[in-house]
């Protein structure tokens, strides 16, 4: 069955990707020429139009419509340069862009004192650009180009306190995402000799039986390996706990807020566009593709339990949280890929949220570690207020936004019917279990732990830094009680991708 | 009879939740009026179910259709005689209780007390949620709610020992919400909907041993609340909380909510043909009456009074979940009438603990020789509470008990009937050594008289013990317990 969809062309995704690319060197540059303040809001600025360059697409694709757009043609060079807006995309640049706007005002307080800002502002439209080109370009290659765009552009972010540990973190997030992304590279190469296109507007480019199950089963797994690294996922999350703890938290939020997310898109476009649903169920890699995920959601969490420094906890959370990304697109159901990808979105907000709390509490009294936050609820009440709400949402109560994932993925795994598949609804309840175990100690410690006599000043941080705190938080509730919002752009992704 | 719409069942859910807003903005400063909103808001939610009471007596049904999150998590309400007997229930007793908080806390200068009314503002919330929900999901929504709620009034004194009853209480009662939020979810899968209906929705869905499997699963998940052994360990651990919060949440609103949510799951849910089908009440009723026997046990070796009564509680409420599992219109009826007066005899009996320490310190058993000459009041009414327990006539706890015996003998059970008797003889084994000591033992030379508390503590108590009479001397006249357990056994059975 042929799907015609109706193409608008609009100029729109092109802005979202190359304004922020072309403001890299303006923003490095505006300090020296004008004030810093010029430069910390021409960023500000910058993520501000891209958010609501995103945000202008939505009434197109909600018509049921997709957005491309050409910026060179193929009669002037030999691969063609195109944008395209399908509502995937348009979702996972829904968050991101609105996390980074926050994270970038955000980092104007807390910035203010550190060193190489102009570096670190740069860097940071740099790698919005990059983010935006993975989820909106229309060409696996130029993804791949992107991606790797995103973590050279990133590595300047994670280093940026330049000190023994991050200089190492950096290190090793370079050495090993630059080494997947080889296999990532190889197997884009092998799809287009096989296929002879990388476009990502159909579903299934990869002829059907043109090789052995083995062989599609390596080139698979050759795609998961390069993005899974990004996305932390088990085993190639090495780098991850340490590089994202290492950067200042603003980075932190986004490293682990959205940029992991790049690795679980590409995962969902291997799987849904360059194999397709049918010819993975075919070989059968989706079921060790959802083992990895379970075991990643797992570790993750295990891992978290033990740890004692705020940031590191919350990353090693992230890894738990990419795994249900994963495995909702890995049981090929329709509730499990809208689940897997509604999370992607509900988990912007509750780590960037988290993130941006930890944060708060380092730059205002410089605790960092859980067992020394005894009295921070009375201390810092409106930062504390919205770590718990995010926290609790990890923990999917209800009515918060991690609740409707946890619960749409639940009905994906039971709907897949394959034995191996329900038993991780199990894996689904057993983790969000883990999680209340370590993040409500935490909550318990800042709110109810033992308490000195005397009065206790309150240090909520100021309002540049409270305003995308309090705006992340308002977001887990938002989006729990109107999850129709996001829910029916993903639900027309989940139809082009999955019913077509 | 066509249901009614009515936004009251939500009113009745947001007047606890608007006054625990205002609670927390009077604050601490000005503990009078903060005071005021906790009894305007039990007064004003108590007006507001009773006056959907007449309706729902003669068959009537109340419905409010909200709104939907994502399919299948619908925001809904529905006040059923089953809901209105839960919700009244609760709401009647929270007005004892908070005039008997505000004497408590008062008396014993606790600490952070603006946080103690907001949270238990918020725990009646969500009973009354839990009470009106009219599908699984809603349930469980509120059923969460009432754990987080219920937490900072568990850890409230912020000791080792009670922030360690905190994670016990949280642990088990998350685990057993995620069980509860699996079987809904199979549940979904298998027939697309979530309401609850009279007669069931699982019939002619799914095979019988995933219907076998579905059930364990939900019994699991609301087992934790309803203390079926092994699942009650959090309950006698979570007395270190103030006694009002164990007088009306542990002994009425948290564990009757597990009971209730089990009730609905078992009649509402699967529907007494089904389970009759599938065979599901008698290993429910085997592992109800074990819960009963060893909970009367371990009362036993209980020195500390409120552990005494937590184990009490774990026993009772097993009489309730003993009786829904019998599956006979008596034992159905015997069940849920104890619903409300384990919840009368219960909460006068911690109210009585709490009497006790208020004025002497005194937690122990061994420490209370004699005190029933210095309280006479207090003791007069932990004496006849204790006797319903047991079950002697002219008492609530006898009309329960006549109830299960007669509902064993319509099911062919008489083993049940074995546990029964067994349990009130336990039930006289660890009551009465209490009254014998406090009435008729010398207290110790030199120790301190203590008087009756004040009647902010003491008038509670009275009303309790009064519905304790009341209730088991004129059980069947109109609107009692008894004759909406009727009304319920009718749709549920009839």
């Amino acid at each position: 069955m042929v799907h015609t969809e109706e193409i608008t062309i609009s100029a729109l995704p092109a802005i979202a990707v190359l304004l922020p690319l072309l403001s890299t060197g303006p923003v490095s540059f505006a300090r020296g020429a004008i004030s810093e303040g010029f430069r910390d809001y021409l960023a500000i600025g910058v993520s501000v139009i891209t958010f609501l360059a995103v945000m202008a697409m939505i009434p197109t694709l909600m018509g049921g419509k997709i957005i491309e757009y050409v910026l060179i043609s193929k009669e002037v060079t030999p691969v063609e340069i195109a944008f395209r807006v399908d509502h995937l995309g348009l979702i996972v640049a829904i968050a991101s862009s609105f996390v980074w706007m926050l994270a970038t005002i955000y980092s104007r307080g807390y910035m203010a004192h550190e060193h190489a800002k102009d570096r670190y502002y740069s860097f940071m439209v740099l790698t919005l650009g990059a983010m935006m080109g993975i989820v909106l370009t229309k060409n696996l290659f130029a993804l791949y180009i992107f991606f790797e765009m995103m973590t050279l552009s990133s590595y300047v972010l994670v280093i940026h306190e330049e000190t023994k540990e991050a200089l190492s973190a950096g290190k090793k997030y370079l050495f090993i995402s630059i080494g997947f992304g080889l296999f990532l590279l190889l197997s884009i190469l092998v799809t287009y000799m096989m296929a002879g296109t990388l476009n990502l507007d159909q579903i299934g480019i990869l002829p059907h039986e043109a090789v052995s199950k083995l062989a599609y089963g390596t080139l698979f797994f050759a795609f998961i390996a390069g993005f899974g690294t990004k996305a932390g996922m088990f085993p190639v999350h090495i780098w991850l706990p340490d590089a994202h703890p290492a950067a200042p938290s603003p980075a932190s939020a986004l490293l682990s807020g959205v940029m992991i997310k790049a690795g679980a898109y590409g995962i969902i476009r291997v799987i849904y566009n360059v194999f397709g649903p049918e010819l993975v169920s075919e070989i059968g890699v989706n079921t060790i593709l959802a083992i990895l995920a379970g075991i990643t959601i797992f570790l993750g969490s295990a891992v978290a339990i033990s740890q004692k420094e705020i940031k590191r906890m919350l990353a090693y959370s992230s890894i738990s949280q990419i795994g249900y990304v994963i495995l909702g697109a890995a049981l090929l159901t329709n509730d499990g890929l809208k689940g897997g990808i509604f999370h992607i979105f509900n988990h912007a907000f509750m780590k960037g949220c988290l993130f941006l709390c930890a944060g708060a509490v380092i730059h205002q009294t410089g605790l960092r570690n859980i067992d020394d936050f005894g009295e921070l609820g009375q201390k810092m009440p409106v930062t504390m207020l919205c770590f718990t709400i995010a926290a609790v949402s990890m923990i999917g109560v209800p009515p918060l936004n991690g609740f409707v994932s946890k619960w749409i993925l639940c009905l994906g795994a039971i709907e897949a019917g394959n034995i191996v598949l329900v038993l991780f609804v199990a894996v689904l309840l057993l983790s969000s279990l883990m999680n209340a175990i370590y993040y409500m100690p935490v909550i318990i410690k800042a709110f109810f732990g033992p308490k000195s006599k005397e009065p206790v000043e309150k240090v909520d941080p100021e309002l540049s830094m409270l305003i995308p705190i309090v705006a992340l938080a308002l977001g887990c509730l938002i989006f729990g009680i109107c999850a129709n919002l996001p829910l029916s752009i993903i639900e027309l992704a989940v139809h082009t991708l999955l019913l077509r | 009879m066509e249901p009614v719409h009515s936004i009251r069942p939500v009113l009745a859910i947001l007047a606890s939740l608007i006054c625990a807003a205002l609670i927390v903005i009077t604050g601490e400063r000005r503990r009078n009026l903060r005071e005021f909103w906790t009894l305007f808001a039990s007064l004003s939610k108590y007006i507001i179910v009773a006056s959907m009471f007449p309706l729902v007596y003669h068959g009537g049904v109340y419905e409010f259709v909200g709104h939907t999150i994502v399919p299948g998590i619908e925001l809904s309400f529905r006040v059923d005689a089953f809901g209105m007997f839960f919700a009244f229930l609760a709401s009647m007793l929270w007005i004892p209780t908070s005039i008997y908080s505000i004497g408590y806390v008062r008396s014993l200068h606790e600490h952070a007390q603006t946080r103690y009314f907001f949270a238990f503002a918020v725990c009646m919330s969500s009973v009354i949620g839990i009470a009106f929900a009219a599908n699984l999901i809603t349930l469980y929504i509120f059923y969460e709610m009432l754990t987080m709620a219920t937490f900072p009034l568990v850890i409230h004194k912020e000791t080792p020992e009670a922030l360690c009853a905190g994670k016990k209480y949280l642990a088990y009662t998350l685990t057993g919400g995620a069980f509860i939020l699996l079987g809904t979810a199979i549940t979904y899968v298998l027939t697309g909907t979530l309401a609850f209906a009279d007669h069931g929705i699982l019939m002619d869905h799914g095979t019988p041993e995933m219907l076998r499997a579905l059930f364990v699963i939900f019994v699991i998940g609301f087992g934790v609340k309803a203390a079926i052994m092994p699942l009650h360990g959090w309950l006698p651990s979570a007395m270190v909380a103030p006694t009002p919060v164990s007088a009306l949440l542990h002994a009425v609103a948290v564990v009757k909510a597990g009971v209730f949510g089990l009730i609905r799951v078992v009649y509402y849910i699967y529907g007494v043909d089904l389970m009759r089908e599938l065979g599901l009440g008698l290993p429910l009723a085997v592992a109800a009456s074990i819960t009963i026997i060893v909970g009367s046990v371990l009362a036993l070796k209980q020195d500390n009074l409120k552990k005494l009564l937590a184990y009490s509680t774990v026993s009772q409420l097993s009489y309730i979940v003993l009786g829904a599992a019998l599956l006979t219109p008596s034992a159905t009826a015997g069940g849920i009438i104890h619903i409300a007066n384990q919840a009368f005899m219960k909460i006068t009996l911690f109210f009585c603990a709490g009497a006790i320490f208020v004025q002497t310190g005194k937690k122990n058993i061994s420490e209370m020789n004699g005190i029933g000459k210095t309280m006479p009041l207090t003791m007069i009414c932990f004496s006849i509470a204790a006797t319903g327990m047991i079950g002697v006539p002219l008492l609530c706890g006898f009309i329960t008990k006549w109830y299960l015996c007669v509902g064993a003998l319509e099911a062919g059970y008489l083993i049940f009937i074995g546990v029964l008797l067994v349990s009130a003889l336990l039930n006289v084994a660890y009551f009465f050594p209490i009254i014998y000591n406090a009435f008729f033992m010398e207290p110790e030379k030199g120790a301190k008289m203590h008087n009756d508390p004040n009647w902010w503590i003491l008038l509670p108590i009275v009303i309790c013990t009064l519905g304790v009479v009341i209730l088991g001397v004129t059980p069947s006249v109109p609107y009692t317990p008894l004759r909406l357990a009727t009304i319920i056994v009718q749709q549920v059975l009839g």
